[in-house]
C-alpha cells in the first residue's frame, strides 16, 4: 500500500465511526442531559466533532495535485486550494505536479544558492562510460522532470523516482556508447542530450509512468583522472603548433610587406627612369627641331658660328694647345708663356681666330702649378 | 434493554468492520479462506466483503515492480571480463499463481535474480564488446582540428595530415581482432528480453518481464587500468605529433614565404627592366625621328659637344694650321692651302 502525502492511510476507519456514530445519535440527548456523566459525554461528543471536521478537510498547495481516493478508488483528482473529503472513507494523496523535479548523475548538489556547493567524488561508477570507440569518459548529467499526471505517478510504477534514474542512465550510456570519445567530451554533447531526452520520453510512456523528461544536460564530459593530464598535453601541443603556424605567418607577413614595397618601389624607379628618358629625347629632339629649321635658313654661317662658339669653350679647358704646321717639320711651341693674354676670355671678338688666341693665352693661369 | 441493544450493535460493528477491506488503487488480492483460496484473485481497487474472522487477504502490489540486478562480471567474446550491470521491471499478472509460486515480493526478486543474470551472461557472452556498446555502424567522427583563421595555403596543408583521426584509429582493447563489428546494443537488449520472458512464461511465476536494460557495461578493474594507459600513449602520440606538425608547418610557411618573396623580386625586376625597354625604345625612335632629318648636323652638333665634355684641364690639344679654327692664323683669307 502507498504511504499517502498527509499520512493518513485508506484504512478501516469507515465502519469504526460507524460505530460512533450510532451509539450518540441512539440515545435522546435529553434524557443523556440528566446523567451524572453528562460531562464527560459532552467533551467526547465535541471531541468525535472536531475530529470528523478536522478529517473531512484538506488543502492543496499551488505546486501540487490531490488525488482522492474513496475506499481504495480513484474518484477524483483536485488542484490547489481548501477542499472537502469523506473523512475516513477518502483518502488524499499529494503529489507536486508542477516542480520541476531532478535527478544529478555523477555529483550531487549539496547546497543550492548563488554559489551551489557539488560532491563529486564518489559517484564515478555513475559517470564513467564507455565511449564507441571503447575509451572511457566521465560524463555528469542532470536530468529534469515533471509529473504530468498524479494518478500514474502513483499507482502505475512502484518506484518512479528510481526507475527514472535507471532509465536515465540506461540511455545516456546507450547514446555515448554510439559516439566516439571526442565527440562526448566535445562535439556531440547536444546530439547526446537530445538523444537521451527523447529516449527517455519514449520508454517512460510505454511504461505508462505519467511524467515527462524536460531536460537531459550534460554537464562535465571530461576525460577520466587518470588520462586528463596527458589531454592537457595535447592541448598544450595543439596550441604550440597553433601558435607556431602565426608566429610564422606573422613573420611571413612582415617580409612580405616589405618585399613588396621593394618591388613596387623599383618599378616606380623604373618608370621614372623611362619618363626621364622620353623627356630628355623629346627635350633633346625638340632642340634639334629647332636648330634644324634656324641653321636651314643660313647653312654655311650658322655652322661656322656653332663651331667657333664650341671652340670658344673648349679650348680654355685644354691644359696645353700645339699647334702644328704641315708646312713646318716638328712641333711648334705655341706663343711661349709671356702674360699677354692676362685679361682672358672675356674679351671676346667678333672673330673666333681672337678669341681661340686669348683663349690660348687663357692656358696660363694653369701654369703656375708646374 | 438498551444496555443488550448497544452490545448488539456493538457486535454488529465489529462485524462489518470485520467484513469490508479495501483494495487500494495499485493493488491486487487475494483472499484465503481458512488455507482454501475461494474466490478470483480482486483487481479492482474499492471496498470489498469477506467472511469475518475466516477470510484472510492477502494483497500484492499491482505496480510495475524494480527489479535492480547487481553488476555481474561477464566474459565477452573477444575473452574480454567486464561487469554488466542491468535492471529490469516486472509486474504481477496472476495474483494467485504469483502467490502459489513464489509466496511474495522478495520471493519472486530471488527468482527474478537467477533468471534475469543468466540470461544476461546467456546472451552478453556470445557477443563482442563494441557490439554491446554501439547502437549502429555509424562511423564516429574523427578529433576535430579546431579551424583557426590560417591562409589557405596552410589550412590545404593541415588537413589530409587530419584524416586519420588519433582516438578514431585505435580500436580498444575488446574489439575482436579483424572482425567487422557492428552496434547491436539494441538487438541484444531486445534478445535478452526475449530470453528471459520465454523463461519466465515456461516457469509461470505468475509474473510478466515489463523490460530488461542494461544499465552499464564497465571494465574490470584491471582492463580499465590497460585502457587508461592505452588512451594517455594514444594522446602523448597526438601531442608529440602535433609538435612535429608545428615544425613542418613553421618550416613549410617560411619555405612559401621565402618563395613568395622570390616571385615578388624576380616579377618587380621583370616588370622594371620592361619599362626601362620601353623607355630606350620610345627615345630611341624618338632620337631617330628629330636626327634623321638632318644626320649630317646631328653628327656636327654632337661632335662640338662631344669636345666640350672630353677635353681635360691637364690635356694637350694639337692644333694643325690647317685646322678651320686656325687657317686665318696664316693669312687673312684663310686659306689653309699652298697658295
Amino acid at each position: 500500500m502507498p504511504t499517502s502525502g498527509d499520512g493518513s492511510t485508506a484504512g478501516p476507519g469507515g465502519p469504526v465511526i460507524d460505530m460512533w456514530r450510532r451509539r450518540t445519535v441512539g440515545r435522546p440527548l435529553g434524557s443523556l442531559s440528566r446523567l451524572p456523566r453528562q460531562g464527560f459525554l459532552r467533551i467526547a461528543l465535541a471531541i468525535a466533532v472536531f475530529v470528523l471536521l478536522y478529517s473531512s478537510y484538506f488543502q492543496i498547495a499551488s505546486y501540487e495535485r490531490g488525488v482522492v481516493l474513496r475506499f481504495g478508488r480513484h474518484v477524483r483528482t483536485v488542484g490547489q486550494g481548501p477542499h472537502a473529503k469523506i473523512p475516513f472513507v477518502e483518502t488524499v494523496y499529494k503529489v507536486e505536479t508542477e516542480r520541476q523535479l531532478k535527478a544529478e548523475f555523477g555529483f550531487r548538489t549539496i547546497e543550492p544558492g548563488k554559489v551551489s556547493t557539488y560532491q563529486k567524488s564518489g559517484f564515478q561508477n555513475e559517470s564513467l562510460m564507455l565511449t564507441g570507440d571503447l575509451n572511457i569518459a566521465d560524463v555528469e548529467f542532470v536530468v529534469q522532470y515533471r509529473i504530468e499526471d498524479p494518478y500514474r505517478w502513483l499507482f502505475v510504477l512502484q518506484d518512479p523516482a528510481d526507475t527514472i534514474r535507471a532509465v536515465a542512465e540506461a540511455e545516456m550510456r546507450g547514446a555515448v556508447g554510439d559516439q566516439g570519445f571526442d565527440e562526448v567530451i566535445k562535439t556531440h554533447r547536444r546530439e547526446i542530450e537530445e538523444l537521451v531526452r527523447q529516449q527517455m520520453n519514449a520508454i517512460l510512456h510505454q511504461y505508462g509512468a505519467g511524467v515527462s523528461i524536460k531536460l537531459v544536460q550534460l554537464q562535465d564530459a571530461h576525460p577520466p583522472e587518470p588520462v586528463k593530464d596527458s589531454f592537457e598535453e595535447v592541448n598544450r601541443a595543439l596550441q604550440g603548433m597553433e601558435r607556431a603556424i602565426n608566429e610564422s605567418l606573422q613573420e611571413r607577413n612582415k617580409i612580405l610587406f616589405r618585399v613588396e614595397g621593394e618591388a613596387k618601389q623599383r618599378v616606380a624607379q623604373a618608370q621614372g627612369t623611362k619618363i626621364e628618358r622620353i623627356n630628355h629625347a623629346q627635350g633633346d629632339a625638340r632642340r634639334f627641331d629647332l636648330l634644324l629649321a634656324a641653321y636651314r635658313k643660313s647653312p654655311a654661317v650658322t655652322r661656322e658660328r656653332l663651331y667657333l662658339e664650341a671652340m670658344q669653350q673648349v679650348l680654355p679647358n685644354a691644359g696645353k694647345i700645339v699647334v702644328v704646321d704641315p708646312g713646318i717639320r716638328g712641333v711648334l711651341p705655341i706663343f711661349g708663356s709671356g702674360g699677354s693674354g692676362g685679361s682672358g676670355s672675356g674679351l671676346g671678338g667678333a672673330l673666333g681666330g681672337g678669341a681661340s688666341l686669348e683663349a690660348a693665352g687663357a692656358v696660363k693661369p694653369k701654369e703656375p702649378g708646374r | 434493554m438498551t444496555r443488550l441493544g448497544l452490545i448488539l450493535a456493538a457486535v454488529l460493528a465489529l462485524f462489518l468492520y470485520a467484513a469490508g477491506f479495501v483494495v487500494a488503487e495499485g493493488e491486487s488480492a487475494i483472499v484465503v479462506r481458512l488455507g482454501e483460496v475461494v474466490r478470483k484473485p480482486i483487481v479492482h481497487p474499492g471496498l470489498h466483503w469477506k467472511l469475518p474472522f475466516a477470510d484472510d487477504v492477502i494483497r500484492f502490489d499491482a505496480r510495475i515492480i524494480s527489479w535492480d540486478g547487481e553488476p555481474e562480471r561477464i566474459p565477452v567474446k573477444d575473452s574480454k571480463f567486464i561487469f554488466v550491470d542491468t535492471f529490469a521491471r516486472w509486474r504481477i499478472t496472476d495474483p494467485l499463481r504469483f502467490y502459489n509460486a513464489v509466496k511474495d515480493e522478495s520471493g519472486a526478486q530471488g527468482r527474478l535474480d537467477d533468471v534475469l543474470d543468466g540470461s544476461v551472461r546467456d546472451v552478453v557472452s556470445s557477443h563482442y564488446l563494441l557490439e554491446l556498446v554501439r547502437t549502429t555502424d555509424r562511423s564516429l567522427s574523427q578529433p576535430q582540428q579546431q579551424e583557426e583563421a590560417q591562409p589557405e595555403a596552410v589550412q590545404q596543408a593541415l588537413a589530409p595530415d587530419m584524416t586519420p583521426g588519433p582516438a578514431g584509429t585505435s580500436r580498444g582493447p575488446g574489439t575482436g581482432g579483424d572482425e567487422q563489428v557492428t552496434g547491436q546494443r539494441l538487438q541484444v537488449r531486445q534478445q535478452i528480453f526475449d530470453v528471459a520472458s520465454k523463461k519466465l512464461r515456461e516457469l509461470n511465476l505468475g509474473l510478466e518481464l515489463v523490460d530488461l536494460r542494461i544499465k552499464r557495461i564497465e571494465y574490470t578493474e584491471q582492463v580499465r587500468d590497460e585502457v587508461y594507459r592505452r588512451m594517455v600513449s594514444e594522446q602523448l602520440r597526438i601531442a608529440e605529433r602535433y609538435r612535429a606538425q608545428g615544425q613542418g608547418k613553421r618550416a613549410e610557411i617560411a619555405g612559401l614565404t621565402s618563395q613568395e618573396q622570390r616571385r615578388i623580386d624576380s616579377e618587380s625586376y621583370k616588370r622594371a627592366q620592361e619599362i626601362l625597354g620601353e623607355a630606350e625604345a620610345e627615345s630611341t625612335r624618338i632620337y631617330a625621328e628629330a636626327y634623321g632629318q638632318d644626320p649630317e648636323l646631328y653628327r656636327f652638333v654632337k661632335s662640338l659637344e662631344t669636345y666640350r665634355s672630353v677635353l681635360k684641364p691637364d690635356g694637350t690639344l694639337v692644333l694643325s694650321t690647317d685646322s678651320d679654327l686656325l687657317r686665318y692664323l696664316k693669312n687673312e683669307r684663310g686659306a689653309a692651302s699652298p697658295k
